[in-house]
């Protein structure tokens, strides 16, 4: 075997058992179990499943049931494309634990190829970028948030790689194209993804007016431009989507704030990053970081080192977010000013943005264990074993993982796939969003095995102001206040509108509505169709319309008609 | 001569390795994932009989003793369990008389639970100070604590992080800033060596 070969293997290989590390038990069972404690990864099955049945106006008909739920602001194209490529092959529980089980190596592996390639570091020194970067603090937080696509981004040290050769004296036009593609891939990737993208573009790439005058640049910022503008007319196509509306600087602030790395989590995962709904634990290695801080006294003829270094350095400040809080005192800080304009909230996250300041880190670190193992490899090779250290000490993997069963609960086997299917959810409080989105997505990943469409919205952050929930509200009404009469109109709306089942989550209610509940669904549906206490969810689901009463033949308009008059 | 023949293998092998890596990082994208017997879920939905550990605490701020404490929890199989809260160390982990109030529930997998947690202060009758849905993050063992705080003359159970409580609150709190410091200053150590090493080097 050649040498390039058994370095390649053995860097796939080292990566490769890292990442079994990182997310057990993930590998023992990819097509049955979820090792993310929040709740994003069910609303991932969900649209895995989904996307393949969509065309092209990408109206999801098995969401927002009858109206059919547009999707152009979908988090990720790539799952989305990977889903459509995949129909019939793989699984969209195994596609997404593929996502989570090959991003992070193949992010890693680029990282290590842009070490070694752009800034010229030896094998096995480079792997150090590679580890920085794919075994990330942010990256776990997108493991155990469930964004398992946010961990496939190769695309990011790939564009660092071509931004690099497009702006160098020795630039082709295909370097041009090669960073329009991977700048596209990462828009496509997540927005954030696109956005650090943007930033890293800008930042490796400004050179003297002369040089980026030239063909492959203006190629590279043609083609990205005509992108841009397409991604940018799709967004505005699509429904309002996830925006919280926002009224003043303090909430702002606050939104910003939470979505921002603290000088704390830089060194250490907290013990309460699970206890919000979030996982947000943005740790820097400390060999990485010790490393990188020594690249001034080594950097004599580092190749990119000063730019990388720079680049890194801004966008950590970026991501600190508006405030910064040092011994209880806290400071204003660069994101300050964007709390005084309210559309700054849609930015939500600036520590999405981490992944160019790891990569920039890891490069520079790699390249000074290169430096300082020139002259006796043997004694700096403990910085490897360091380096994988730690990807798992600051971080806590794989002890934050969860061990969830994507068992889907017995009640929804069997189900007739006519009509659309009413989950009901309890009100919940804005406080309590995150709950909300957990039984809503929870609810949408058991789709893929009943087939009904679902009158919630399935994707999507504004959960208690949705067409569906006032549908769900309607009947919760209905059934426990039966105001102005409202019970006896639950029946005929709920199958005018081709609801034909509707399932009830007993214990997600009070005792005091249960019975209420039971009993007006009784009196609706008769006796429930089907009961299951496996999955780790007691469900009682409801049948309102037999299937051999329903008639397919011009029923969506009239439901459609329907849904319209009753909002 | 030599550095300069050195230089060109380098450059020469990492343009190789450019080629093995784009090869071989397009055969696992596509290759590994296009395997039909992928295409179903393998897991038995619904068969598994996974019994799964709660571990519940209910913390009590400084000098505030209990008479007891029972959490209500209700499984998906409809049994409500209570559990009793104690604080002598009879229960498994439990460190007597540290304030914390521990107890167990073992039962069938829920993903999420209706909990109601009550306490008895010396010569009062029962309160109940939280009543609500709990989402379990995992299916075999999971931990819920919750803080005792008192508001306006109310008590209630605000949740809170489930790996320090107790007399164990400073001390692990210590310990994680200590390790993670140590380890920083050792490597900072070993690096600087490094680089002495190197200078020091003709």
């Amino acid at each position: 075997m050649s040498r390039p070969w058994a370095q390649n293997g053995a860097t796939l290989a080292l990566y490769a058992v890292i990442v079994c590390a990182w997310t057990w038990p993930l590998v023992t069972d990819p097509t049955g179990l979820s090792v993310s404690p929040q709740f994003d990864a069910y609303s991932l099955i969900w649209l895995l499943d989904e996307a393949p049945r969509l065309g092209w106006d990408m109206v999801s008909h098995g969401s927002a049931w009858p109206t059919g739920h547009g999707l152009v602001r979908v988090d990720s194209f790539i799952a989305f494309a990977a889903a459509t490529a995949l129909r019939g092959v793989v699984n969209p529980v195994l596609l997404a634990s593929s996502m989570a089980l090959l991003g992070p190596v193949l992010s890693a592996w680029a990282a290590e190829r842009f070490a070694a390639h752009s800034l010229r570091v030896a094998w096995p020194w480079s792997l150090i970028a590679g580890l920085c970067y794919g075994f990330s603090g942010l990256m776990a937080t997108a493991l155990l948030e469930g964004h398992y696509y946010a961990m496939v981004t190769p695309w990011l040290p790939l564009l660092a790689m071509a931004t690099l050769l497009a702006t160098g004296p020795r630039a082709r036009p295909i370097h041009g194209v090669a960073v329009a593609v991977m700048w596209t891939l990462c828009l496509l990737t997540t927005a954030y993804c696109g956005l650090a993208a943007s930033l890293l573009v800008l930042g490796l790439g400004a050179r003297s007016p002369r040089r980026l005058l030239r063909p492959p640049v203006l190629l590279a910022c043609g083609l990205m431009l005509a992108t841009g503008a397409g991604f940018t007319w799709l967004y505005l196509r699509g429904d309002g989507g996830s925006g919280d509306t926002l009224s003043s600087a303090v909430t702002t602030s606050r939104i910003l704030e939470a979505g921002s790395a603290s000088v704390a989590d830089l060194a250490l995962v907290s013990p309460d990053a699970e206890l919000i709904g979030h996982s947000i634990s943005p740790v820097l290695g400390w060999t990485c970081l010790l490393l990188f801080l020594t690249a001034p006294l080594v950097w004599k003829r580092l190749p990119h080192v000063r730019r990388l270094m720079l680049l890194a350095v801004v966008v950590l400040t970026i991501t600190m977010g508006p405030v910064v809080e040092i011994a209880g005192q806290r400071l204003p800080w660069v994101l300050t000013p964007l709390t005084h304009m309210d559309w700054a909230s849609a930015f939500r996250f600036p520590v999405r943005l981490m992944p160019v300041a790891y990569l920039c880190m890891g490069a520079i670190a790699a390249a000074v264990a290169a430096r300082l193992a020139a002259r006796s490899p043997r004694l700096a090779g403990p910085l490897l074993l360091f380096a994988v250290v730690d990807c798992f000490l600051g971080i806590g993997l794989p002890a934050r993982t969860a061990r969830l069963p994507l068992d889907v609960p017995s009640a929804y086997r069997g189900l007739p796939p006519e009509g659309g299917l009413l989950e009901l959810l309890p009100y919940f409080t804005s406080s309590d969003v995150d709950d909300a989105l957990f039984m809503r997505n929870l609810a949408c990943s058991y789709q893929r095995v009943h087939h009904k469409p679902l009158t919630h919205a399935c994707l999507g952050t504004r959960v208690n102001d949705t067409p569906g929930r006032a549908l769900n509200d309607y009947v919760l009404e209905g059934c426990l206040e039966d105001s102005d009469g409202q019970r006896a109109q639950l029946r005929q709306w709920l199958v005018a509108l081709g609801v034909s089942h509707v399932t009830l989550r007993p214990l997600l209610f009070p005792p005091n509505d249960r019975e209420p509940l039971r009993g007006c669904l009784s009196e609706l549906a008769g006796e429930p169709h089907a009961t299951s206490s496996d999955g780790g969810e007691l469900l009682v689901i409801y049948q309102l319309i037999e299937p051999q009463d329903w008639d397919p033949s011009g029923e969506h308009a009239l439901h459609h008609a329907a849904f319209m008059e009753f909002l | 001569m030599v550095a300069l023949r050195y230089a060109q293998l380098k450059e020469h092998e990492i343009s190789s390795c450019d080629r093995t890596f784009w090869a071989l990082w397009l055969a696992l994208t596509l290759g590994l994932l296009v395997t039909p017997a992928w295409a179903s879920e393998a897991s038995d939905p619904g068969e598994a009989a996974v019994q799964q550990r709660l571990l519940l605490r209910v913390v009590a701020p400084p000098g505030v003793v209990l008479d007891g404490a029972t959490a209500m929890v209700e499984r998906p199989d409809g049994r409500t369990i209570p559990v009793r809260l104690s604080d002598d160390g009879t229960e498994p982990g439990d460190l007597s008389w540290d304030g914390v109030y521990v107890g167990y529930s073992t039962g069938v997998f829920a993903r999420y639970l209706p909990v109601e947690l009550s306490v008895t202060f010396p010569g009062e009758a029962r309160m109940v100070v939280h009543s609500g849905i709990e989402r379990i993050d995992d299916a075999y063992s999971a931990a819920l604590t919750w803080r005792l705080v008192e508001l306006d003359g109310a008590w209630y159970a605000r949740r809170t992080s489930s790996t320090s409580v107790g007399f164990e609150e400073p001390v692990n709190e210590l310990v994680g800033l200590a390790a993670s410091l140590s380890w920083a200053l050792f490597l900072a150590a070993y690096i600087t060596w490094l680089l002495v090493r190197r200078r020091a080097d003709p």
